[in-house]
């Protein structure tokens, strides 16, 4: 089979993926995940503790306190109602893709997205 | 999926059975089953592949418990080398190369298409690293 009807048959069932409501979803919470105030300083905020923690433990002078802190600062962000919503859409998502896997595969006769990944990409 | 309209579904998996079938009928896939089934018609390649994948297997679990030992490595050298001096297997081998350069090339382009990694979400659940 040539090569362009293989990229035909790529391309005609990513747009058809595109076109879903889980798809739709899911770049519309990505772009809000991605773009909300709040969290954006959720996110610095434990970056900058999580650099500062790193530091701290290799030193060895990490205090209990600064352990409660950064665990708090985690749960703000992953609790934070875009992260939440955001995560949601993702794994209804992943469903959608996991459901096209197992046709593609069962026609082949190997896992397409075990080969296709990257190799210890999660 | 219970909040996709049905139409939605049955449209994207169908395209995905195309793709799948579009894959199969690639010159790679095609390849790789002819160098698979003359393996299966060949015992002593069958074997020689069995005896090369399980030294792989032993080799790999050494190595990840103590580091692995020169005997172990010496021997799977060996059949390496048989192996690589074997046409079917050579042949079989460059072909799963090829078929796998392929899926990791079409998956790139999904992404492309996509914004997202397609093969990443799509690893069932759990069967991460």
């Amino acid at each position: 089979m040539p090569t362009d009807v293989l990229n035909t048959a790529m391309v005609s069932f990513a747009r058809s993926l595109k076109s879903t409501e889980a798809v739709k979803r899911f770049f519309e919470a990505r772009r809000r995940f991605e773009s909300d105030e709040d969290l954006s300083r959720s996110r610095e905020a434990f970056n900058q503790a999580a650099r500062t923690f790193r530091e701290k433990q290799t030193a060895g002078t990490l205090t209990e306190q600064e352990i409660s802190q950064i665990r708090a600062l985690q749960s703000k962000m992953n609790l934070h109602p875009r992260t939440v919503e955001y995560l949601r859409v993702q794994q209804e998502m992943a469903e959608l893709m996991q459901e096209c896997n197992q046709q593609i595969s069962e026609l082949l006769g190997f896992d397409f997205s075990a080969i296709a990944a990257p190799s210890g990409s999660c | 999926m219970e909040n996709m309209a049905t139409g939605a579904r049955t449209e994207v998996l169908e395209a995905a059975r195309s793709f799948a079938r579009a894959i199969g009928g690639s010159s790679q896939f095609q390849e790789y089953e002819q160098a698979e089934a003359s393996i299966k018609e060949d015992r002593e390649a069958q074997t020689l592949l069995t005896e090369y994948q399980e030294a792989q297997q032993t080799l790999q679990m050494l190595q990840s418990w103590s580091g692995g030992n020169s005997h172990h490595a010496a021997q799977f050298r060996e059949l390496e080398e048989k192996v690589l001096q074997h046409p079917k297997l050579r042949r079989y081998f460059n072909a799963q190369e090829g078929l796998v350069s392929l899926i990791q090339r079409l998956n790139r382009g999904l992404g492309e298409e996509l914004g997202f990694d397609f093969a990443r979400l799509a690893k069932p659940a759990g069967g991460c690293c």
